[in-house]
């Protein structure tokens, strides 16, 4: 609830800024040093067969908000740089507001930005968007079952080196922590929930401490005038406060096609990430690979294959298969609709050790969203 | 530690020949780019973010950008909001304190230019627009020219070692463009108030500068593709007041264009907007002669057809 107030404290405040800043551009220069503001907002219509979907923001069938995120950044002085996202998701029929970043960067210190605040984990490529910006409208596969228990942004800081290197790369470093609710049920079974908790459950809560470190090294390299390649490595340790450690580790691969003469017409992206995560009872991975393409200056394709728990040893298998269709009628609006197909195989041990493919299928899940995106304001560009 | 030791001494050596580097110049476009080697001479290096053939509003980060400004003394900007989508985030990915805004090391040209087109009303209903005013001014030569001094004082306050140099090649140079301005301005003068269209507008300071009428645009709004319906709107506007010419560039979409040129009779004068994006313009007086040169043979085939 204390979410949902400040959500809207803050949305009439800042459309209002949002508003008076774009009149005054152009105007009065002094408006200029107003921070530059921008709202987002992901509107949902779908339907899927799934008994419960996984992820904030997405819904069952029907309509709904699937984000509305509010951004606002500066410099501060001479030496920092605030940068403020906060995002409001609707799930299961409750709203909630919160942080998805809100960090002081450096912006005067040669080849390093150190960041201190509320991060989100610079841990693969998908991981790092913001929903508005993410290629499909829900999350990789892997990444929903493998950190879905996890505690992803907390507060902290960060690290950015630019090596010396003749092509660009780039070592990033966080440590943070996370605060969360730890909640046991009259029997003394232990779940985690959001940083607020539930309230209608019986049994007591405990506040609890996750502890995150996580390193990234990315480098680029351009094939040419029109083509660039991109290799990430990530690894990511957990520590909760009882001890308990979580290790991820995580590898990504993109390789982009942009003709600069035609640069707003056609373009080409292909990224695959994997990554693996062990946990105190199972290791689990999984890997997904998806293309974009840009065929004119409003429309593109998108296709994107993913599978979780590669090791056949483990008790189920689920793939995933989707693909999208995006229509933008200009750099600030845009319909999506994507169609999903995902099946999860049960794999069978006949005996210790002994591995069977026969294993029997569960359900498969059909899904079917149409997103309309908004973008006012002063967003700023999103990274290559 | 023998890999630790090993990679500490190759980021020294790598380190080592960046600052052995000469005076490296960064410019948004290759135009500036002419300009700024012109009046450097053999004392700065420049290389330029945009390619020739790119639109400048929409120039991909590419993590390369990043280590290039990484490493640059300046970085030179057509600004009124050209660059905004992508500049602010190479400049921050580059980590160089350098070339900030509001340091010496960052030149942001607009500021001695009087824009043309500042629109009254500046919202996003309104398509891509620059609040501040239409930013293309480079392909105006007297605009240009004026600048020259500008950029030889920028190159004098962070290298003054060679300021000698800087203002005795910006001096020859901005007399050898004046000369050329007389000579375009002779061979443009019969065609003033020439009604013309164009795809974008782009060609806004060049129309301006030999007073060529624009009539409208081929977009419906700055970076909105152009409707079926405003494109008939265009072709019955180019019939009823006999425009001569469509202004094209070279990396936007040409079958609206040539739609509009063949529906009309108008001819598609498909130019180049920066040095180097065809052959032969490979200099900032160069591209001027190609766009003159191209405009004139155009009128000239039309007044055939006719």
């Amino acid at each position: 609830m204390k979410k949902f107030t400040l959500l809207m404290i803050v949305i009439p405040v800042l459309v209002g800024s949002t508003a008076a800043a774009q009149n005054a551009v152009g105007g009065n220069s002094n408006n200029r040093l107003n921070p530059e503001i921008s709202v987002n907002i992901a509107a949902l219509g779908g339907y899927t067969t799934r008994g419960d979907t996984e992820e904030e923001g997405l819904l069952e069938r029907g309509l709904g908000v699937q984000e509305i995120e509010l951004r606002f950044g500066a410099d501060a002085d001479p030496y920092f740089r605030l940068d403020i996202a906060i995002a409001g998701h609707a799930h299961a029929g409750e709203v909630a507001a919160d942080f998805e970043e809100a960090y002081l960067s450096t912006t005067s210190l040669p080849d390093v930005i150190f960041r201190l605040g509320i991060l989100r984990p610079a841990f693969g490529v998908a991981s790092q968007s913001h929903t508005h910006a993410r290629r499909f409208i829900n999350t990789p596969l892997p990444i929903i079952h493998l950190f879905e228990t996890d505690h992803l942004i907390g507060t902290g800081v960060s690290v950015d080196y630019l090596l010396p290197l003749p092509f660009f790369t780039e070592l990033n470093l966080q440590s943070f922590q996370t605060r969360w609710t730890r909640s046991s049920d009259a029997h003394g079974h232990e779940e985690s929930s959001s940083s607020e908790g539930h309230d209608d459950h019986e049994g007591h809560d405990d506040l609890a401490y996750d502890f995150s470190y996580v390193a990234r090294l990315k480098s680029s390299f351009d094939l040419g005038d029109a083509t660039t390649m991109e290799l990430g490595f990530s690894g990511l340790l957990q520590a909760d406060d009882e001890h308990h450690w979580r290790e991820s580790a995580g590898a990504d691969f993109r390789i982009k096609w942009v003709p600069p003469s035609s640069a707003r017409y056609t373009s080409l992206e292909w990224l695959t990430e994997y990554m693996t995560a062990n946990r105190s009872d199972a290791r689990r991975d999984g890997v997904y690979s998806g293309i974009r393409y840009q065929v004119d200056q409003q429309w593109w394709f998108q296709a994107r294959g993913a599978l979780l728990d590669i090791n056949p040893s483990t008790e189920t298998q689920t793939y995933r298969a989707e693909t999208l269709v995006a229509f933008a009628p200009s750099e600030r609006t845009a319909l999506r609709l994507h169609y999903g197909f995902e099946h999860t195989f049960e794999t069978h041990h006949e005996e210790e050790g002994e591995h069977s493919d026969h294993g029997k299928g569960r359900s498969p899940v059909h899904e079917v969203f149409l997103q309309f995106i908004v973008s006012v304001g002063s967003h700023p560009a999103h990274a290559y | 530690m023998r890999v630790l030791s090993l990679l500490t001494i190759v980021l020294a050596l790598l380190s080592a020949r960046d600052t052995r580097a000469q005076f490296n110049v960064m410019t948004t476009t290759t135009d500036l780019a002419d300009l700024v080697r012109t009046i450097g001479g053999e004392f700065v290096t420049v290389d330029a973010f945009c390619k020739a053939n790119q639109d400048p509003h929409y120039v991909q980060t590419r993590p390369s950008l990043i280590v290039k400004l990484r490493k640059a003394d300046l970085v030179v900007a057509v600004g009124l909001d050209l660059e905004a989508g992508w500049l602010p985030l190479v400049i921050r990915g580059a980590r160089n304190p350098k070339i900030r805004p509001g340091t010496p090391g960052h030149l942001d040209l607009s500021q001695w230019i009087e824009p043309l087109a500042i629109p009254a009303n500046a919202n996003a209903s309104q398509g891509h627009l620059h609040p501040r005013g239409n930013p293309h001014y480079w392909l105006d030569p007297v605009r240009m020219a004026a600048l020259v001094p500008h950029i030889a004082d920028r190159l004098s306050t962070l290298d003054s070692a060679h300021t000698a140099s800087f203002k005795g090649n910006a001096q020859a140079f901005t007399r050898k463009l004046r000369t050329k301005i007389q000579s375009w301005d002779a061979k443009m003068n019969p065609y003033r108030g020439t009604e013309v269209l164009g795809y974008h507008d782009t060609f806004t300071y060049f129309h301006a500068c030999y007073g060529l009428k624009a009539v409208g645009t081929l977009e419906n709004k700055p970076g909105i593709p152009p409707s079926p319906r405003h494109l008939s709107q265009v072709i019955a506007k180019a019939k009823q007041q006999r425009v001569p010419v469509i202004f094209h560039e070279a990396f936007h979409d040409k079958k609206p264009s040539g739609l509009v040129a063949d529906r009309s009779g108008a001819i598609l004068l498909v130019l180049p907007v920066s040095v180097g994006a065809v052959p032969g313009a490979d200099n900032y007086i160069a591209l001027i002669d190609n766009i003159v040169d191209q405009f004139i043979a155009a009128m000239a085939e039309h007044r055939r057809d006719d």
